[in-house]
């Protein structure tokens, strides 16, 4: 009897241990079903439209909320697929790129309200957008904030939009980027002095010269009454306020390098719903308190400007502000040391100029700025240096039958070729899409038709372009030839994007993202292309792509 | 009812048993005393030499990652079918040859897809067996198993992605038999109740779970074959089967 009682211990305590040993489960990640995520689509140019997805220079990046992780598609060779997670932590607020596409920025809230030590914090990281995923700074943030600026030169961001009880619309946290690999970014918090306005915009000049003080970049926060200007070289320092006339709001904020010997730097402001434009001058220190002075100049220019843009009328020299009058059908040129407005009579109601002097390859040392709209079909090319005088002649119209909505820069990044291109993008009418290929050197255009109202997204290479809508089919458009070639995938498509494989530059993949409809969630899938060669009938899919990289 | 319910329910009851196997011994062999005949002398007779089949349950414990996206618990119910002859036998020692099937499915969610796995299992092992008593005996069996899976993944594509195949294996169990009802006679031919539970480890060789498309003209050209990497049916392993002994 003792033999069986010790016999029914050892088989009861063999299956204490067997069920023990099946209580271990499996990844909680694989019980969460993918949804994309959206975002809202402010920037017509995004061709991530309202999906949190980003192309990047190696990779393209794919945000998957459900797991707080950010999956980043490389390509080990031509047509293949690698994806790598990588934390971006909890409640994603921002999902952004570099200008160059070479970083990905995400802004995260983290556990909102935080009761414990453990729970996680808000969190600013950066992504290496390479062919080789990683991250490169992981910033811990005080607060939770919501918004996310990007300078365009890759130096700085800027976080903002705190989102509690009591919160303060004028603080800012600017991040100063690392510039090499394993440089730490460094985090200022700076609370601007306010008369009672809250930021609506950023502008991030270019290196400013100020007489008696080293160059210098600078960020113009545009507030409801006032702007407040902060020395980026000394972000400690006091910002300085300048006050709007008539408490009118800024809508746009361009500056300038100045020219020695004619003009200090300066900042041309444009006033919501204000026939003034407001001229202000960086001179030098009147106090210790900051390196440079700004001193205000107001010109009328005689109806609501719908752009601004600084423009030189002559070599090294001649430096106007140009405003755009539509009503006026007319533009004024702003001599910035005596205040004087010259007007110039324009071919149509153009609203928005576009300096393209620095994407021609042979300069005269005037400027040339590309004139378009909404409002016409026209677009010109203003040949400011022989305005003066003459204005009529300086302008070559011509009527392209669409009306402009945007205009894309080529990347020159990487490759500087096709620079001297631009693509106008027509406002779509009906179904229907128009857009050209200017080449500007050659005051050339290319129409081009599409029978689909198209995304457009420029490949970081600069050259070529793809046009895809939510369909099956897609282009790609090469710079030279100007060449179209029609793809197709077998999966309706919602982002395209071509980056460079593993093994270098040489090699690129162009990825064509599904995001398909599975058992009442989503799906993620790809059609991998050749990214120089496309060919329908070369490709390879690749189904299921949120399960990759779960362990 | 389907296979995956029942196979499912004798899962749980097998697990529910198991604590209770050898604790409801006593009140089964005293309730031997009152159909059973008068005792016969020498020798365990048709207790220990017979032929038995067996149903019951088999659950195994498979913590391998391959695994993870069918079940949410890491556990692999099974049916279990068997049929044994103890052709030999030597005072309270016997020997038998035992065949057997196990049937078992799992399913989970894989984030937005449906997974399952479908594992039949053919065995066959030589069976050790002591009797400590007269109605309980000690079981020892080692056998090679051959298993076929079949696992697929149904996804947003038109077509299920299926992968199938055979693989060897073996099981490696100890276990009790405890005869419940039957006459004490060692000769009566009338046939006997038993319960027999044992646990071991069961071991199979891996499948690489590469899914393909059961009908590759509804998904894309050039599809990637899905990988969730392998799958190894292994594992510790619990049986609780009950049977019926003839001679």
């Amino acid at each position: 009897m003792t033999r069986l009682l010790s016999s029914a211990r050892a088989v009861c305590g063999l299956s204490v241990l067997l069920f023990s040993a099946g209580c271990g489960g499996r990844p909680a990640e694989f019980d969460v079903g993918y949804d994309p995520g959206h975002q809202q689509a402010t920037d017509p140019a995004d061709p991530s439209g309202n999906l949190q997805v980003r192309g990047l220079t190696g990779s393209v990046a794919l945000l998957d909320p459900a797991l707080n992780e950010v999956m980043m598609f490389t390509s080990p060779a031509v047509r293949e697929l690698r994806t790598t997670r990588l934390p971006v932590g909890l409640n994603v607020a921002e999902f952004k790129t570099s200008a160059k596409r070479d970083k990905l920025f995400v802004l995260s809230r983290g556990v909102t309200p935080r009761y414990r030590s453990t729970d996680e914090p808000p969190q600013l990281r950066v992504f290496d957008g390479g062919s080789a995923p990683k991250e490169l700074e992981n910033v811990e943030l005080q607060d939770p904030y919501n918004q996310l600026e990007v300078d365009p030169q890759g130096e700085w961001l800027l976080v903002h939009g705190s989102e509690g009880l009591v919160s303060n619309p004028n603080e800012l946290l600017l991040v100063h980027l690392g510039a090499g690999a394993g440089a730490g970014a460094t985090l200022t918090s700076k609370t601007l002095g306010s008369y009672g306005g809250k930021p609506l915009r950023f502008t991030f000049t270019g290196a400013l010269s100020v007489p008696g003080a080293a160059p210098r970049r600078l960020l113009v926060v545009q507030r409801e009454k006032d702007l407040a200007i902060l020395d980026l070289s000394q972000p400690e320092d006091p910002e300085i306020t300048v006050a709007l006339p008539q408490d009118a709001k800024p809508l746009d904020v361009v500056y300038h390098d100045g020219i020695d010997g004619e003009v200090s730097s300066l900042l041309g402001v444009q006033l919501d719903g204000d026939t003034n434009v407001d001229l202000l001058t960086i001179n030098e220190a009147e106090s210790a308190d900051h390196a440079f002075s700004v001193h205000p100049n107001l010109v009328d220019v005689g109806g609501l400007p719908s752009k601004l843009d600084f423009v030189q009328t002559r070599k090294d020299g001649g430096l106007r502000l140009a405003a755009l009058v539509p009503t006026k059908q007319a533009a004024k040129l702003i001599d910035p040391s005596s205040g004087v407005a010259q007007e110039v009579p324009l071919h149509a109601a153009f609203t928005k100029i576009r300096r393209i002097t620095n994407d021609i390859s042979e300069k005269s040392g005037e400027d040339i700025a590309l004139l378009y709209g909404e409002a016409t079909n026209t677009i010109a090319f203003w040949r400011l240096g022989i305005t003066t005088g003459t204005p009529y002649h300086s302008i070559e119209a011509y009527d392209i039958g669409i009306k402009v909505g945007q205009v894309f820069d080529i990347p020159s990044d990487q490759d500087a070729t096709f620079a001297d291109r631009k693509i106008l993008s027509g406002t779509s009418v009906g179904n229907t899409l128009q857009f050209y290929v200017l080449d500007l050197t050659q005051q050339k255009s290319f129409p081009l038709d599409v029978l689909k109202n198209l995304t457009l997204n420029l490949s970081p290479s600069g050259q070529q372009l793809w046009a895809f809508g939510n369909d099956r089919g897609f282009a790609q458009l090469t710079f030279d030839p100007l060449q179209p070639a029609s793809l197709y995938t077998q999966e309706p498509i919602v982002f395209v994007h071509d980056f460079a494989t593993e093994r270098g530059e040489d090699e690129r993949s162009a990825l064509a993202l599904h995001i398909l409809p599975n058992h009442g969630h989503s799906s993620v899938a790809a059609t991998l292309f050749d990214g120089k060669n496309p060919d329908t009938a070369q490709t390879k899919f690749y189904s299921e792509l949120e399960l990759e990289g779960i362990k | 009812m389907t296979r995956k319910h029942w196979s499912r329910l004798l899962g749980g009851v097998a697990c529910a048993l198991a604590p209770l196997l050898v604790a409801g011994h006593a009140t089964a062999a005293e309730a031997d005393v009152a159909p059973a005949g008068p005792s016969t002398e020498g020798g365990l007779g048709n207790h220990q030499r017979n032929v038995r089949v067996e149903i019951g349950a088999r659950t195994q414990f498979i913590k391998g990652s391959g695994f993870d996206p069918f079940s949410t618990d890491d556990v692999l119910p099974q049916l279990s079918l068997g049929a044994s002859f103890a052709f030999w036998s030597q005072n309270e020692l016997s020997l038998a040859a035992v065949a057997g099937f196990d049937y078992g499915t799992s399913s989970a969610s894989l984030r937005s897809d449906k997974a399952s796995l479908d594992v039949r299992r053919f065995s066959l092992a030589p069976e050790a067996r002591y009797h400590v008593l007269r109605i309980l005996a000690l079981t020892a069996k080692v056998g090679p198993t051959l298993t076929r899976e079949a696992a697929d993944v149904s996804g947003p594509l038109g077509s299920p992605m299926l992968k199938t195949g055979w693989k060897f294996g073996f099981d490696a169990t100890v276990g009790a038999a405890l005869e419940l009802w039957g006459y004490a006679n060692s000769n009566s031919h009338k046939p006997r109740l038993w319960l027999m539970g044992e646990g071991g480890y069961g071991w199979t060789s891996a499948m690489k779970l590469a899914f393909k498309p059961e009908d590759a003209g509804s998904v894309p050209q050039r599809l990637s074959p899905l990988d969730l990497g392998d799958l190894s049916v292994s594992g510790p392993l619990f049986r609780v089967t009950a049977g019926l002994s003839f001679w």
